[in-house]
C-alpha cells in the first residue's frame, strides 16, 4: 500500500486522478440537462487532460516540456471555446426562455 | 543569538532555504507563525486604516471626525471593530445559506494569499517564487469569485446588480494592470518579486550605466521615462478600480445600490469584506511599489544596515512600508477628491483609453530594451509631447464660473 | 517512509480528495450554482497539483484563465439564463444507469490501459558510455527533481537538483571508486572546472555496480559531468568529460518553467501561438456578435 504513495509514484497517482476526474466530466455531460452544467462538465474533461499532460511532462525521462506547452494551449482553447458556447447558451435563452438541452430542438424555419 | 529549536535558530525564518531543509514539522509550524503575524497584521493594520480614512476625510473637508475615543478619536478603530463583532448575526432565510455563510471567507482567502508572496524586506518574503507577480495576479481572481458568491447568495437584486457590476468592473480593468505590468516585465526580466525589487538598485535611465547606483533614479519609474511613468499612472489608476475605490466604487456607491454586494452582510461577515478591501488596496500599493518605486530600497544610497536602523532587514521593511503606505493614503486622498465614475464612464475609460496607452507603453518599452537609443529618442519626443499638453492646459484659462448655457429644448417628433 | 516524504503525501491526497469531491458536486449536485463553486475547488485543486508537480507557470496560467476568466463567465451565464426569482436554481440530471455503467465501465477502461498496455521501464536510456581501461565501459544516466522524478540528459533540470550514476559491470568496480565533478559553462565562453567531490563507493544494483552522487541547489547555467575512477591504492583514470554533442550529459538548470516555455513560445511553437491570438480575437469577435440583443424595429 505505502508503495503506491505519491512520492514513490507520481505518475501513476496523477494519472488514476486525471481518469477519474475525466470519466466525472463524461458523466456531467451525459447526464445533466442544463446547458451550462454540460459546459461545466467539457471544463472537467480538459482539466483532466492537463493534468495527464503535465503529468507525462514533469515525469517521464527525456519528455520534454512540451506536455505543459500543451496544457498551456489547451487553457488557452478552453477559454475560447467556452466564450462562444456561453454566447450560444445566453442567444438560446433570448430565444427559447430556457437552456435546457433535451428540449432545444428546433431548427430555424 | 535568538532561540533555538531543533537546531535551526529562531532568525533563521529569514533564511527560508533552511527553513524548508529543516524538518516536516518545523517548516509547518514557522509557515503557520508567518500566516498568523500576516493575518493580525492585515486585521490591525485595516482597523487602523478605517480610522486614518475617516480622519483625512474629516480634515479635508475641514472638521475633525472621531474624536471622542481616545485622544483625538485614535481608539475609534477599536470601537468600531468590537462593535462589528457584537452584532447580531442576520442571515436572510431566502438565500443559500452556505454560500453565503462562505462568501467573505472567498474575498478575504483571495487578499490574504497575495500577501503571502509580497518582497517585504531584502532577502526574505514568506513565500519566495519564481512566479511571483503572475502568483498574486491570479490570486486576486479569487475575489471576483467570492463576490459573485456574495451576490448571488444575498438574495436580493440591489446586491445581485451590484455583484456583477464589481465583478465586471474587477475583471475588465485587470487588463490595463496586466499590459502595464508587462511592460514593466520587460525591463526587469524576470518575474520573481524579490528580483525585481533587487535589480532596481542600480541602473541608470534608459539603460545606459547598467552598474550606477542612482539612489530614486534607478528606480523603475525612471527606467525609460515617460513610459515607465505612464506605465505607473496606468497600473494606479486600474488598481483603484480593482479595488473598488472611488471614483471607481459604483459598485457600492450608496447612493445607487445600497451598498452592492455586501448590502444583506452585518456584524463579522461585513467586516471580513471591509478587511478584504482595505488588504487589497495594500497589496496594490505593494505591487506599485516593488515595480515602481524600487520596492525595499532606500531613496539614497544603498542598503547596509548602518544607515539607521540596526539591520539590512529591519531598514527594507522600513522603506517598503512607508512607500506602500505613502500610496495607500494617496488612494484615500483621492476617494475624497474626486467625483465618482458613473459606469459606462468606468467602462469606457478602462476600454478605450486606459488599455490602448498600455499597449503603446509596452511598445514603446520594448523598443526602448531593446535599444537604449531608440528608447532615448521616443521617450523624449513622447515626453516633451505630453509636457506640451499638460502645460497647455495649465497655462489655459479655466473654464468660464457657472452653468452651462441651457440648450434649447428639441421638440419632440 | 521516511517522514519527510509524508508531508508531500499528505499534501497530495487532501488535494486529489478535494478535486475528486468537487467532481462529484459538479457531476450529482442539485442547485447549479452549488456545481460552478464546486467547479472552483476542483480548478484550485488542480491547480495545486501542478504546483506539486513543479509547473509553476501553469499554476497561474490555470487560476488566471481558468478562475479568473472561464468560472466567471460561467457564474454570469448562469444568473443571466435564470429569472431572479429562483432562488435555488435547480438543474435536473437524468443518472440512469446506463450512464453510470458507460462511466464505470470507461474507468477500468483508462486504467487498464495505462496498467497493462504501457511498459513501465524505470531505468532512463543510456545516454552516454565511457571506457574507463581496465574497469571497462561504464554507463552514466541522469536524474533530477526533488524526489524520485527523472529525466534523461541534455534536458532541463528545475530546482536546481540532479542526481547521476554510473554503472559498470566489471569487477574492478568493488576495489574502485568513482569521483564526479561538474563543469560549467561561464559567462564569457569558456568551462570551467568546478571542484571535485569525494570518490564514492561502487554499490551492487541488480547485477552491476552503481555509484551515484547528488547536487542540490545548482544555479542557473548550462553544465558538464566529468567522471573518473581511483583506485585503491590512489591511481586515477584521466577524467571522462562528456561533450556537447548529441545525448550527451550536458545540461542546462533552470528556476521554473517559464524561460524554458517563453523560448518555446518563440521558437517551435510560434506558429501555433500567433494562430491562437487570432483564434482568440476570432472568439472575442463572434462571442459578442452572438450574444448581442436583437434590436427589434
Amino acid at each position: 500500500m505505502i508503495d503506491f504513495a505519491f512520492s514513490r509514484h507520481p505518475l501513476e497517482n496523477i494519472l488514476v486522478l486525471s481518469a477519474a476526474l475525466f470519466v466525472l466530466g463524461i458523466f456531467t455531460i451525459i447526464t445533466r440537462r442544463n446547458a451550462v452544467s454540460v459546459l461545466m462538465g467539457v471544463e472537467l474533461v480538459l482539466n483532466a487532460a492537463n493534468l495527464n499532460f503535465v503529468g507525462f511532462s514533469q515525469y517521464v525521462p527525456g519528455a520534454g516540456i512540451h506536455g505543459s506547452m500543451f496544457s498551456i494551449f489547451v487553457i488557452l482553447l478552453a477559454a475560447a471555446e467556452a466564450a462562444v458556447a456561453l454566447a450560444i447558451i445566453i442567444g438560446m435563452y433570448q430565444n427559447f426562455g430556457r437552456v435546457d438541452v433535451d428540449k432545444a430542438e428546433l431548427m430555424k424555419e | 543569538m535568538g532561540l533555538l529549536i531543533a537546531d535551526v535558530s529562531l532568525w533563521d525564518f529569514f533564511h527560508w532555504d533552511r527553513v524548508m531543509a529543516s524538518p516536516w514539522w518545523f517548516a509547518l509550524l514557522s509557515a503557520f507563525i508567518v500566516c498568523a503575524i500576516i493575518v493580525n497584521f492585515i486585521a490591525v493594520y485595516a482597523g487602523v486604516n478605517t480610522l486614518l480614512e475617516r480622519k483625512i476625510a474629516a480634515h479635508m473637508q475641514a472638521r475633525v471626525g472621531p474624536y471622542q475615543v481616545g485622544p483625538h478619536g485614535s481608539l475609534q478603530w477599536l470601537a468600531d471593530a468590537l462593535k462589528l463583532m457584537v452584532k447580531e448575526d442576520v442571515i436572510p432565510t431566502d438565500t443559500d445559506k452556505l454560500l453565503f455563510r462562505l462568501a467573505p471567507y472567498v474575498v478575504f482567502g483571495g487578499s490574504f494569499a497575495a500577501w503571502v508572496a509580497l518582497p517585504y524586506t531584502i532577502g526574505w518574503s514568506p513565500a519566495i517564487m519564481n512566479v511571483g507577480i503572475l502568483y498574486i495576479l491570479a490570486v486576486s481572481s479569487a475575489v471576483v469569485i467570492g463576490i459573485l458568491m456574495a451576490g448571488w447568495s444575498s438574495g436580493s437584486k440591489w446586491a445581485l446588480f451590484g455583484a456583477m457590476r464589481s465583478a465586471a468592473q474587477i475583471v475588465s480593468y485587470e487588463v490595463p494592470v496586466g499590459i502595464a505590468l508587462l511592460g514593466m516585465l520587460l525591463i526587469y526580466g524576470t518575474l520573481d518579486m524579490q528580483e525585481i525589487s533587487a535589480a532596481q538598485e542600480k541602473g541608470a535611465p534608459f539603460g545606459f550605466w547598467p552598474e550606477w547606483y542612482g539612489g530614486m533614479f534607478s528606480w523603475g519609474v525612471f527606467r525609460f521615462p515617460p513610459f515607465t511613468i505612464f506605465a505607473f499612472l496606468i497600473y494606479y489608476t486600474a488598481g483603484l478600480a480593482e479595488t473598488n475605490r472611488t471614483p471607481f466604487d459604483i459598485p457600492e456607491a450608496e447612493s445607487e445600490l445600497v451598498a452592492g454586494y455586501h448590502t444583506e452582510y452585518s456584524g463579522m461577515r461585513f467586516s471580513f469584506f471591509f478587511l478584504a478591501e482595505y488588504a487589497n488596496m495594500f497589496v496594490v500599493a505593494a505591487i506599485a511599489t516593488t515595480f515602481f518605486l524600487g520596492g525595499w530600497l532606500p531613496p539614497f544610497g544603498h542598503i547596509l544596515g548602518t544607515t539607521f536602523l540596526m539591520s539590512p532587514f529591519l531598514e527594507g521593511l522600513f522603506w517598503f512600508m512607508m512607500k506602500s503606505f505613502a500610496l495607500v493614503i494617496l488612494m484615500m486622498w483621492l476617494r475624497w477628491t474626486l467625483p465618482r465614475y458613473r459606469v459606462d464612464q468606468l467602462m469606457d475609460l478602462c476600454w478605450k483609453r486606459l488599455t490602448p496607452l498600455a499597449f503603446l507603453t509596452l511598445f514603446a518599452i520594448g523598443a526602448g530594451v531593446y535599444n537604449s537609443w531608440l528608447g532615448l529618442i521616443l521617450g523624449s519626443v513622447v515626453g516633451l509631447a505630453a509636457l506640451a499638453l499638460i502645460g497647455k492646459e495649465v497655462i489655459s484659462a479655466p473654464p468660464p464660473e457657472g452653468l452651462p448655457p441651457v440648450r434649447a429644448p428639441v421638440a419632440a417628433k | 517512509m521516511p517522514v519527510s516524504e509524508l508531508l508531500l503525501n499528505l499534501v497530495f491526497y487532501i488535494v486529489a480528495a478535494a478535486a475528486l469531491g468537487g467532481g462529484i458536486a459538479v457531476a450529482t449536485s442539485k442547485n447549479i450554482v452549488r456545481s460552478a463553486f464546486a467547479l472552483l475547488t476542483v480548478l484550485f485543486s488542480v491547480a495545486a497539483l501542478y504546483a506539486l508537480m513543479r509547473a509553476d507557470f501553469i499554476v497561474a496560467a490555470q487560476i488566471l484563465i481558468y478562475v479568473g476568466g472561464i468560472l466567471v463567465l460561467i457564474i454570469f451565464a448562469i444568473m443571466l439564463t435564470h429569472k431572479i426569482t429562483d432562488v435555488k436554481l435547480s438543474n435536473e440530471s437524468s443518472p440512469g444507469p446506463v450512464s453510470v455503467t458507460a462511466c464505470a465501465v470507461l474507468f477500468a477502461l483508462i486504467i487498464a490501459a495505462f496498467v497493462y498496455g504501457y511498459s513501465w521501464n524505470t531505468e532512463p536510456r543510456v545516454v552516454r558510455g565511457s571506457d574507463f581501461g581496465k574497469a571497462g565501459y561504464g554507463e552514466l544516466s541522469m536524474y533530477q527533481g526533488g524526489g524520485k522524478t527523472r529525466l534523461t540528459p541534455a534536458g532541463t533540470i528545475l530546482d536546481g537538483f540532479v542526481r547521476l550514476k554510473l554503472k559498470l559491470r566489471s569487477q574492478a568496480a568493488t576495489t574502485a571508486r568513482a569521483q564526479f565533478g561538474l563543469v560549467k559553462l561561464k559567462k564569457t565562453g569558456e568551462w570551467e572546472d568546478l571542484p571535485a567531490e569525494k570518490p564514492v563507493r561502487f554499490s551492487v544494483e541488480n547485477g552491476s555496480y552503481a555509484a551515484w552522487t547528488e547536487r542540490e541547489r545548482l544555479e542557473e547555467g548550462k553544465y558538464r559531468w566529468r567522471v573518473r575512477l581511483v583506485d585503491e591504492d590512489g591511481t586515477e583514470t584521466p577524467w571522462a568529460e562528456f561533450s556537447a554533442v548529441k545525448g550527451t550529459v550536458d545540461f542546462a538548470s533552470e528556476k521554473g518553467l517559464t524561460r524554458a516555455i517563453g523560448r518555446a513560445f518563440m521558437g517551435p511553437y510560434l506558429l501555433a501561438f500567433e494562430v491562437v491570438s487570432v483564434l482568440l480575437l476570432a472568439a472575442l469577435v463572434g462571442a459578442a456578435f452572438l450574444a448581442r440583443k436583437e434590436v427589434r424595429e
